[in-house]
């Protein structure tokens, strides 16, 4: 059995993100990447899943600056195989487009099941998974934290919003938006990851010509703005203590 | 505690403190200790003589203990199963070596059972027939002191075939008793053969040592080997069995394997051998030689050939599986091993199973495995169960253990550290700590923050702080920050106060900003070595982008690193703590402190700082050099020092510790140095005994001044601040850097 995992990675927050010359984009030149923390989950599940039902994982992901780290650390997670996808993704590519060239990908290797993170905080036209599901006419369920396998389908647990939760079978092949591993990812070691650099070969694919059509265009990109109603209190740490007793006081609160 | 102690007791302490130091103690010494009046030591001592080789020398007495292994206590049914044994080895030698009979003669008086009295009596009887000679006795010696330190002996060695007398250089591994009880081997590494290889002792004609060391290869396990082997295949009707391995290659693997002692080999024309040896039940060997497939061939005997022919053909001549792999060295004995290669790690061989280590552990006593138990577990081989709990991300790398240990066992550096590497390793990490070594690993430290922000807390200084990349000239003092000096809103105040003191000083110096990494050791403490080594090579690789006469720091843990840990990676650059430095500054430094700072000091000795580097004096030079400061030590100081519970990891294990132990280490520091000073103390937790909190109160009317508990590591401010905070009527004690107070004594 194959499990694909399609990842991708995501500005940091860590760093302040600013807005580029256009108005309309991040400005990435210091811009730093990591992992998406949902594919990291789905990389998780699809490890738990095969070490109860055997199989191999197969990472996949588009050339990004940094995914080489981001393999390895998959590869000693346990992840069989990892394959990057050359192409330029510098620039402001949309889950419409990865979802397509994962899509071409995907349907050489005609794997049983893929699992992928339910979302990005940088997506901003949904999720690559449902995305793939179009593209390659297989069924998808999103926000899952439960996989259990049986002959040729699987029953999944997929959580709604105001906390329900709903058990579904799905057919394989299928694609699954991992909203959380069963259990959470684990501490790799950095003398595993290298490891992992020693041992472990990345595979390298071409990509297609990307294609955004399909996806949103932002008008005015912008960080969040002070609001009219908004205070805003300046000064020594103390200062600023007191000021909100004063004001919660004021309000009657306290 | 001497007066209580029944004098078993005070006799096995006495035996403790005697061999503890090779220096010796004085009759006085020995008292005050024992807190016993002198003669009744004279009379211990007397006493004590009787069983144990007290020796004395200049009024000084101590304990030979290469004469010693240790007090090992046994129950009686242990001493008679050794008994048992030593009788059956007795029974078995042509040639008794005096230490054996020795050994028994002491198990037959301990049992003090009147028929092990006669047995004793009987040896007398063996000892006049069969003692060997005075040679053999001493090739015994040399034999037992080569293996137990680990030093290369000479040998003259007659060959049992041939006769043929050979001399060897050998490098002792272990003693076996041969199983048909003709005798014991020595097996060993013979440098002349580059293998391993076995003699039987009584055909040692010689034995010297050499002066060379060796150390034992950690895949080498033989105990685990022969309890494999040597069990199925021996007996006592022998029947001779041959073996043809023709190819080369596998010849030269069995030509390099011991699997039986008395196993010959025999090189054939084209490569191959022959294979021999005497062994009981034949079929017994029959999944072994099945295992070669065709590459072992049977000659001898004929039923064992018939076997494997048949065997062939009902197998189609598909090799079924080998059965033949050595037992798999268990996860106790890997680690065990793994612990002597740190350095000093083979004393935890000599592990009396005192318990000080435990007893003066802070946290021991909400450790399921504390120090002196993981170390029984280990001699058990149930080591695994150690790391099924989570005892061990309770230690705080405090070095407390490592400190009162009689027999100076690495503990800290060894046992604890390998122990979180292992829980580490298997993914075993609670949650707060995997967060902070993730951080470190993607952004150089442990708190998360942007690594591009690591010099923001100096913006807006003046005089203006120099960063080296932006600067690009020569500094005479880089000063390594560290991560919350930093970051750390609190510990970043104690950062503007030490640069107002460096400026003050008129001191040329530089920081490296954004291109400094955490120095990485608490993460190393943490048993992320891996992470230490990419976090010190990165910072190296800053260091030598720069020119600067020498490293200073705030951190202890940092300057802990970067003095004895870098340099392994080549990075050596010198290095002092900050206070090492200010004191030598000390004449340009004191008429600066002008201004009079009326407070009850007391300094909390860091644990990398005192404990680890033996640096107690400077901060406290420092601190009296403030006018109006008085210095008061706290109950636990310098050797002494109880951790601010920051190190280790435990800096990022604390919900993981608090929910074991409801209260934190800092708070139990903070109770010491609200009583150190002279105010009222929290008698809920950790209790103080009564007497000394009635004498508190007596004191409290008279509450002086200001009340500071004074620190020198980055940890301590806000750990004890916050500590301050849960302890009740604390609130009058201050925390704070003692380079706050320097740059607070200089404000006009």
């Amino acid at each position: 059995m194959d499990i694909f995992v399609p990842v991708k990675l995501v500005p940091d927050l860590v760093e302040e993100l600013e807005i580029d010359n256009s108005g309309t984009s991040l400005d990435r030149t210091f811009l730093r990447l990591m992992l998406n923390e949902f594919d990291e989950h789905a990389i998780q599940e699809a490890i738990l899943l095969k070490n109860r039902i055997g199989g191999q994982v197969i990472v996949i992901a588009p050339d990004y600056d940094g995914v080489d780290d981001v393999l390895y650390t998959a590869v000693a997670r346990g992840v069989d195989r990892v394959i990057k996808l050359n192409g330029d993704f510098e620039g402001d590519v949309n889950s419409h487009a990865l979802a397509r060239i994962i899509a071409a990908k995907l349907k050489k290797f005609d794997p049983d099941l893929v699992l992928t993170g339910v979302q990005a905080h940088d997506s901003l036209d949904g999720p690559v998974g449902a995305l793939l599901s179009a593209e390659l006419g297989i069924p998808y369920v999103g926000y899952v934290s439960k996989v259990r396998m049986s002959e040729g389908k699987c029953t999944v647990s997929k959580e709604y919003p105001g906390g329900l939760m709903a058990e579904m079978e799905v057919v394989l092949p299928a694609i699954l938006g991992i909203q959380a591993a069963e259990e959470p990812p684990g501490y790799i070691a950095i003398s595993k990851i290298r490891q992992a650099m020693k041992g472990a070969t990345i595979e390298e694919l071409d990509s297609d010509e990307l294609n955004c059509s399909g996806g949103v265009t932002p008008s005015r990109m912008y960080q969040p703005e002070v609001g009219e109603k908004a205070t805003m209190i300046d000064g020594e740490e103390d200062a600023i203590a007191e000021r909100i007793v004063e004001v919660l006081k004021e309000r009657g609160i306290f | 505690m001497g007066r209580g102690m029944s004098k078993a007791s005070r006799l096995q302490r006495l035996e403790e403190i005697l061999l503890s130091s090779s220096r010796g103690h004085t009759i006085k010494e020995l008292a005050d200790v024992l807190e016993v009046h002198r003669t009744t030591v004279w009379r211990d001592i007397n006493e004590l003589s009787l069983q144990a080789p007290v020796q004395e020398s200049e009024n000084r007495y101590f304990i030979d203990r290469k004469e010693y292994l240790s007090s090992i206590r046994l129950s009686r049914g242990e001493s008679l199963m050794l008994y048992l044994a030593l009788r059956k080895m007795i029974r078995q030698q042509s040639h008794l070596p005096p230490m054996m009979v020795m050994a028994m003669e002491k198990l037959s008086m301990a049992l003090r059972h009147p028929s092990s009295v006669q047995l004793a009596e009987s040896i007398q009887g063996m000892k006049n027939g069969q003692l060997s000679t005075v040679e053999l006795a001493r090739i015994w010696e040399v034999l037992v002191q080569g293996w137990i330190e680990r030093i290369t002996v000479r040998i003259t060695y007659q060959e049992i075939q041939t006769s043929v007398v050979e001399e060897y250089e050998v490098q002792p591994y272990q003693f076996e008793p041969t199983v048909q009880g003709e005798g014991v081997f020595l097996i060993g590494h013979c440098l002349s053969h580059e293998a391993l290889r076995t003699f039987r002792v009584d055909r040692i004609l010689s034995a010297a040592l050499t002066t060379k060391r060796f150390v034992r290869p950690k895949d080498i396990v033989i105990d685990s080997m022969l309890r494999h082997l040597w069990g199925i295949w021996y007996g006592e009707e022998l029947t001779r069995v041959r073996l043809r391995f023709k190819d080369p290659e596998v010849a030269e693997q069995v030509r390099k394997t011991l699997w039986l002692p008395s196993q010959k080999v025999r090189d054939l024309e084209g490569g191959g051998v022959e294979w021999s040896a005497r062994v009981r039940d034949v079929f017994e060997l029959v999944p072994w030689i099945h295992g070669w497939g065709s590459d072992c061939e049977v000659i001898e005997p004929n039923e064992l050939q018939e076997r494997m022919i048949e065997l062939k053909k009902n197998h189609g001549g598909v090799t079924m599986t080998v059965i033949d792999v050595p037992r798999e060295v268990t996860f106790s004995e890997a680690f065990y091993q793994s612990l002597q290669e740190v350095l000093d790690g083979e004393r935890i061989k000599v592990c009396l199973q005192c318990s000080s280590c435990s007893g003066i552990c802070p946290l021991g006593y909400a450790m399921e495995y504390h120090p002196r138990k993981m170390i029984s577990a280990l001699r058990a081989e149930i080591f695994d169960a150690v790391l099924d709990t989570d005892s061990v991300w309770m230690c705080v790398s405090c070095y407390a253990c490592t400190e009162v240990c009689p027999a100076k066992i690495p503990l800290t550096d060894g046992l604890m550290t390998r122990t979180k590497e292992e829980m580490l390793m298997a993914g075993n990490v609670p949650k707060e700590l995997q967060d902070a070594l993730e951080n470190s690993q993607r952004y150089g430290n442990p708190l998360g923050e942007s690594p591009r922000k690591r010099a923001d807390w100096a913006k807006g200084l003046k005089p203006e702080v120099t960063i080296m990349a932006k600067a690009d000239r020569p500094v005479d003092v880089l000063w390594f920050v560290g991560d919350y000096p930093s970051y750390h809103p609190r510990v970043q105040k104690i950062s503007k106060a030490f640069c107002k003191v460096l400026a003050a000083l008129g001191v040329d110096f530089g920081i490296l900003g954004p291109e400094e990494a955490s120095d990485g050791d608490s993460q190393r403490m943490a048993g992320e070595n891996g992470l230490f080594e990419m976090l010190a090579i990165k910072n190296g690789k800053a260091f030598s982008k720069y020119h600067f006469n020498e490293i200073i720091t705030t951190d202890p843990h940092a300057y802990n690193a970067l003095k004895h840990k870098y340099p392994e990676f080549g990075i050596s650059y010198p290095v002092r703590h900050y206070t090492e430095f200010l004191v030598d500054r000390m004449e340009d430094l004191k008429p600066l402190l002008k201004k009079q700072i009326d407070a009850t000091v007391t300094f909390h000795d860091p644990c990398y700082l005192g404990r680890v580097n033996g640096i107690y004096e400077e901060p406290r030079m420092l601190l009296q050099a403030i006018p109006g400061v008085e210095l008061v030590e706290m109950s636990h100081n310098r050797e002494n020092s109880l951790c601010c519970g920051g190190g280790g990891g435990g800096m990022w294990l604390d919900g993981f510790q608090w929910e074991k132990t409801q209260t934190r280490l800092s708070e139990w520091r903070v109770c010491e140095a609200v009583e150190a000073s002279g105010a009222e103390v929290d008698v809920r937790r950790p209790p103080i005994k009564e007497k000394r909190r009635r004498g508190l109160q007596a004191e409290e009317e008279k509450l002086p001044t200001k009340r500071i508990l004074a620190g020198a590591c980055p940890y301590e401010a806000p750990r004890f601040e916050d500590a301050v905070k849960m302890v009740e009527k604390a609130n009058h004690l201050e925390v704070k850097d003692i380079a706050e107070l320097l740059a607070e004594a200089m404000e006009d």
